[in-house]
């Protein structure tokens, strides 16, 4: 071992006060854009658009968090985006990691190949797909309809990436102790496999919720009519009008961004955790 | 010998593995197989929604091929998501350096930087065009370091740097843990021999941290290239490809050709043109870093 001088430690002790203090000035630039549309979302309109710009609000405006519920269909978009997402995650939590076991724990004939199967169409982009996709959708008669806006996005093979790369580590001794308990092949996935899976589940909901909850051009192109529109698709078009209250934007983009917001405060290290899997493994 | 015959359980284990995968088998073949397919096949057509398509053959891509347009689109994505990738990977890696050095306050300090990163990219999109605004948020600010420019947005020399650095706010706090989980798996033994050995910090980082960091480098730059081709929605929002063609990404130039002047087999052949850039570049990187692993 290397002895270190007392010299050397105090530059490190140096070092690492230069650091934080770097580390805290990019933390105060990440967090000032969101501190800044927090309160532009309590402001009076003209506080928004005065020239030069009013940093503090005169007064504190609550209602700008209740007028677009009632001037527009706010009320529906969120609705939607919460119906859309929560039965999104429920149908790619399953299917996902039924595959993912199904490659891990089976032989069968072209296992192989439905892996191969899915770290292909892994790499592939939805711009790739989305006009054939709108095509196949609008035949399928699925346009402005909820069957359109959740089932083409039900499953993705990163789920079933995800979920293999976690089973491949679950020794094969637990199926054939259920097997030996007389469990049917489902439930051993179901009571045995799954509840081992939990971190990578945790971590493939919030995926799943976020990347559902957040995306834009799926919906966008499905749902034409306002009655079908998520909160995203709903916020584009409110931003897009002739003549938008921005104050009225800001509010409706802070209440779009809290349900995410809030589970990744809660299950932040959990999160953090199932990234760095990827990141090593993959 | 003839082959032994295969136990029944045997068999009916390897059938219900099959069955397990069969759900997700019929939806890649439906919506991800089956739309790349249809794609070529449109392609070769001239299609709108208003009538039936029409073989064309080669058509569409001699067209796409001589248009200028095309070719600055490409050009502008390449720039793109060099620029992007080259600025996340700067943060991100000293931002995850940072982290590492368990400096207090390190935990606040992550989910600080990560934090944009779990709003939807549409609504950041929506955010930042606001703060781009003549005399908004972001001019009241860069006016206080004499930087004076008059809508961010509306410049071509501008637009698209504004609009990199909204994706690079909104992103490089989830590379950055990606690197972070990279940097962790570099054995403590190795950087302390270099330092026994006298590396400079530069040499260790170069020639120690660098070559260890190859499998995260390589996830990261497949990943970050392939998000930031398919994360096109700030340019739908903010710019929606302009000033002229500024930031007319090749995303965003399906969706117009596809959505806006619905032309199907314009917009197909170009996917079809794209997926096939991303197979090759995908091949080259795997070549590049001969990346093993499961």
């Amino acid at each position: 071992m290397l002895k270190k001088t007392g010299k050397s430690k105090k530059t490190e002790k140096v070092i690492e006060g230069m650091l934080f203090i770097v580390a805290a000035i990019i933390a105060l630039m990440f967090l000032f854009p969101m501190v800044y549309t927090v309160i532009s979302s309590l402001k009076p309109l003209e506080d928004i658009t005065s020239v030069p710009m009013r940093w503090i609000p005169r007064e504190i405006r609550l209602r700008n968090f209740i007028e677009p519920f009632i001037e527009k269909n706010f009320g529906i978009y969120f609705f939607n985006s919460a119906l859309v997402t929560t039965t999104v995650t429920f149908l790619s939590l399953f299917f996902c990691s039924l595959a993912g076991y199904s490659l891990t724990k089976f032989d069968y004939k072209g296992k192989n190949f439905f892996f191969i199967l899915v770290l292909m169409t892994m790499m592939v982009p939805i711009e790739i797909t989305i006009v054939p996709l709108a095509i196949i959708v609008r035949k399928l008669g699925w346009m402005n309809s909820y069957p359109g806006l959740i089932v083409p996005v039900a499953i993705t093979p990163f789920g079933i990436f995800w979920m293999r790369q976690f089973m491949i580590t679950i020794p094969k001794d637990y199926a054939e102790a259920g097997r030996i308990d007389g469990l049917s092949e489902f439930g051993i996935f179901m009571k045995l496999i799954l509840p081992l899976c939990k971190p990578a589940l945790g971590a493939l909901a919030i995926f799943t919720f976020m990347g559902n909850w957040n995306s834009l051009i799926w919906p966008l192109i499905v749902a034409s009519k306002d009655q079908y529109r998520t909160i995203t698709v709903g916020l584009v078009a409110f931003e897009g009008e002739f003549f938008t209250p921005y104050n009225h934007l800001f509010a409706m983009s802070v209440v779009a961004v809290l349900p995410t917001l809030v589970i990744f405060l809660i299950l932040r290290t959990k999160l953090i955790k199932g990234l760095a899997m990827v990141g090593i493994k993959g | 010998m003839a082959a032994r015959p295969v136990p029944y359980f045997i068999r009916k284990r390897r059938l219900t593995g099959f069955l397990f995968f069969l759900p997700a088998l019929i939806f890649i073949i439906i919506f991800l197989l089956g739309p790349i397919i249809v794609a070529i096949g449109i392609s070769l057509t001239k299609y709108s929604i208003l009538s039936a398509p029409k073989f064309v053959g080669f058509k569409n891509y001699i067209r796409i091929f001589n248009m200028p347009t095309f070719w600055k689109s490409l050009s502008i994505t390449g720039i793109y998501i060099v620029s992007r990738l080259f600025f996340i990977f700067l943060i991100a890696f000293f931002m995850a350096a940072i982290i590492n050095k368990r400096i207090p306050l390190a935990g606040f300090f992550q989910s600080a930087y990560f934090m944009p990163y779990v709003f939807p990219l549409a609504v950041t999109a929506i955010v930042w065009k606001i703060f781009y605004r003549p005399f908004g948020f972001i001019e009241s600010l860069t006016n206080l370091f004499g930087i004076e420019v008059i809508g961010w947005l509306s410049s071509e020399r501008t637009a698209l740097i504004a609009v990199t650095i909204t994706t690079v706010w909104s992103a490089v706090g989830y590379y950055s843990v990606i690197i972070l989980a990279g940097l962790q798996t570099i054995p403590k033994a190795a950087l302390e021999s270099s330092a026994i050995d006298g590396a400079n910090r530069f040499q260790t980082f170069f020639y120690i941290i660098l070559p260890l960091l190859k499998p995260t480098l390589f996830y990261f730059i497949v990943v970050g290239t392939i998000n930031s081709i398919r994360g096109f929605s700030p340019f739908l929002v903010m710019t929606q490809g302009g000033p002229g063609d500024a930031t007319r990404v090749i995303g965003y130039m399906i969706y117009e050709y596809g959505f806006v002047y619905l032309k199907m087999g314009m917009g197909s052949a170009m996917s079809v043109i794209l997926l096939i850039i991303i197979l090759i570049f995908t091949l080259i990187q795997r070549k590049f870093f001969r990346y093993e692993g499961g």
